[in-house]
């Protein structure tokens, strides 16, 4: 029953939906489907203390055990309560909540994903070798690209921007259309396993 | 000279000098010409052809990571829209902490200019859990997929445009999007523009542009902006030049020290090989 | 108040950015500051903007109860916090995942039709039977369950490979740029709008 009550929901949800738009049940059919959609809404809004709740077992027991770092996790729990009091006594767009959210959270954000530039240019210098005939390829169309997209490309080699043009649209956009086809079959194929009972991983284990 | 060694520069030497290579343009611009590829010109002239005052349904489904190369193409199409008295509907799907304020942000900055007012020509309805589901819901019911409010929770009965924009079906014009992931175009192409033949245009992240080529030219987008170079792109189109213009220097620098890095990695990597197989 | 805000960005890059010297406690606690004030606002923001109107307006407001239902199937995600109970929460789950693979089957095999046929349907030009051609490489390249060993199946395959190096080859050159166009940004914010020292 524990197991085969979920299974046999993922199915009738799914079966549900996918009948709503195959077939035409008229105006009952389209109300259904759209109550349907807006439930499933409610159902992740009033799910989202499910993120929170993991991030504070996880921090508070890093405090309670004093593990290494705990003093972080004191930080990153303070930093929770006190943003959510105060961007909902200030309101969304309050100036308090927002100056706070763009000069901090967002800042720190954006410049640890900056990070992955210096990174990028750690990994054209350490591990982009001319090994193989493959690697090759790889090397001469990034090279390609990189001088076409960049203004000085042109400016140093006239019209290769229109070289770097046709790489991405025929062989670029070739080769990905490829990967998205064979992509898209191997979505389909996961999602009839999944209506079928026959892909169970997500049940987890445990009683 | 040893050119082995080439290969093991401390890398913190590298970030360095990838630093001074894209600080120095800002200092001394180079003001190299930027060509404006077929795919932004497209977005452009899709906007350009619809009739003054159409509804344009604007996404920034954008996280703080890859704002600022999708912020200014937002404020460019406010210029564009508003210049032709085009209407603006917006959501931001991706992340609720940071798409509603920065699309708000930068949509504010023009309208504020151009005498916009907010609710009259413009509305942002934020982030809504669940994309997929509120998409559909939206297709035939705005107000029913982002719950009656707006990205403050302000009612849409206060907005004068939201009586006008009740369903995308039948009241919006075009949708435009600035993506990074998931939820972005794609979501925007399964659930909307597809099953209801709709033009679908935008912009993307370079880390997802080479991905998105097949979709332009199956026509399913009209056209996409190329991160910061598409946007740079679009400005000039646009005819007010703003951050993406701003930032092609150094970016260009900075590609010409990655591949001069490429190349150091390279002839180091040659010249270990030629010792080796002498020895 | 502009330029304090530009102050403490220009800050907060550079504890971000300290990381490139080498793992630090600014770091670390830019880090977590971060993550706690993410999950912080993402609670004010669905409790102001979607639950508050929800259950206010709707629910109570204009007398939709019914929508009590998905309510409470979307509480039932809390009961994997529940010893002896984690089962009551794959019922939510499961919801999620119906309606999720529905959708997959019922949407998306519209937005693929116009793909194929723009592969295999227009071979009016040197650039669509190139395109053609190497569209059918890479989707046998992808085909395992037919043996490739040699002879014509096995060039073929080879064909869709340098076809995908090239593919590969231009997301490696697009995601360079995106990522030093952050870098940019960053710089901008620090020398631009802090310290005034460029336009």
């Amino acid at each position: 029953m524990r197991r085969q009550l979920p299974l046999l929901l993922v199915a009738i949800t799914a079966f549900f939906v996918m009948a709503m738009k195959f077939f035409n049940f008229g105006e009952v059919g389209a109300a259904a489907i759209q109550e349907a959609d807006i439930w499933i809404q409610v159902t992740y809004e009033f799910a989202f203390l499910l993120g929170a709740i993991n991030f504070t077992r996880l921090h508070y027991g890093n405090v309670a055990r004093k593990r290494p770092k705990w003093v972080y996790s004191v930080v990153a729990l303070i930093a929770m309560v006190l943003t959510c009091i105060i961007t909902l006594v200030d309101g969304v767009n309050g100036e308090i909540a927002v100056f706070l959210y763009e000069n901090v959270a967002n800042r720190i954000d954006s410049a640890i994903y900056a990070l992955l530039g210096f990174y990028v240019c750690s990994a054209a210098y350490r591990s982009f070798k001319l090994k193989n005939l493959e690697a090759g390829i790889l090397l001469v169309s990034a090279v390609l690209l990189m001088l076409a997209q960049a203004p000085i490309g042109d400016a140093i080699f006239p019209g290769i921007s229109k070289v770097g043009e046709w790489i991405l649209n025929v062989p670029n956009s070739a080769g990905m259309r490829g990967i998205r086809l064979g992509a898209g079959i191997g979505a389909y194929a996961a999602s009839i396993r999944v209506i079928l009972g026959l892909e169970r991983s997500w049940t987890g284990s445990g009683s | 000279m040893d050119w082995e060694k080439l290969q093991y520069i401390d890398i913190r030497i590298l970030y360095v000098i990838i630093l001074l290579c894209m600080i120095i343009p800002m200092f001394k611009p180079i003001g190299l010409p930027v060509a404006i590829s077929e795919n932004s010109r497209k977005v452009y002239e899709v906007i350009e052809n619809l009739p003054d005052g159409s509804v344009i349904w604007v996404s920034h489904d954008t996280g703080p990571g890859n704002a600022p190369e999708l912020n200014p193409m937002i404020t460019a199409l406010a210029r564009q829209a508003f210049r032709k008295n085009c209407k603006l509907v917006g959501t931001a799907f991706f992340n609720e902490n940071v798409g509603p304020t920065l699309l708000y942000d930068h949509i504010n900055e023009v309208a504020q200019e151009m005498g916009k007012e907010y609710g009259v020509d413009w509305v942002n309805l934020g982030y809504r859990i669940n994309a997929e589901a509120c998409m559909k819901v939206m297709v035939d019911d705005v107000w029913a997929g982002v719950g009656g409010v707006d990205w403050t929770g302000t009612p849409l009965d206060n907005f004068p445009l939201m009586q006008q924009v009740r369903s995308i079906r039948n009241d919006v014009d075009l949708i435009f999007v600035t993506t990074v992931g998931s939820p972005g175009y794609a979501t925007w192409m399964t659930f909307v523009t597809q099953p209801l033949n709709k033009p679908l245009t935008g912009g993307a992240s370079l880390t997802m542009y080479s991905g998105v080529q097949h979709y332009i030219r199956s026509g399913q987008l009209k056209g996409f902006l190329g991160g910061l170079r598409g946007a740079a792109e679009y400005e000039q189109l646009v005819g007010h030049p703003g951050q993406g213009l701003s930032g092609m220097d150094a970016q260009s620098m900075g590609h010409i020290t990655v591949l001069v890095f490429l190349l150091l990695g390279n002839i180091g990597y040659f010249m270990a090989r030629s010792k080796n197989n002498r020895q | 108040m502009e330029q304090l805000g530009y102050i403490v960005s220009s800050i907060c890059i550079l504890m971000a950015w300290s990381y490139l010297i080498k793992e630090n406690a600014l770091y670390t606690f830019a880090e977590h500051l971060l993550v706690g004030m993410a999950v912080g606002r993402g609670i004010a923001y669905t409790i102001e903007v979607q639950l508050t109107p929800r259950i206010v307006d709707q629910m109570i407001g204009q007398g939709r109860w019914s929508l009590l239902i998905p309510a409470l199937i979307g509480c039932l995600i809390y009961f994997r916090f529940v010893k002896g109970y984690e089962w009551v929460s794959r019922i939510c789950m499961a919801v999620w995942i119906g309606y999720g693979a529905g959708n997959t089957l019922a949407f998306n095999p519209a937005t693929y039709m116009p793909q194929v046929f723009d592969s295999f349907f227009k071979l009016d030009s040197i650039d669509n039977i190139i395109y053609f051609f190497v569209v059918v490489s890479v989707l046998w390249y992808f085909i395992f369950t037919v043996k490739k060993d040699a002879g014509f199946g096995k060039q073929f395959s080879m064909i869709g490979r340098y076809a995908l190096m090239v593919a590969f080859g231009s997301a490696y050159g697009s995601i360079t740029m995106a990522y030093l166009s952050l870098i940019i940004g960053q710089l901008q914010i620090i020398l631009r709008d802090t310290l005034h020292l460029v336009k």
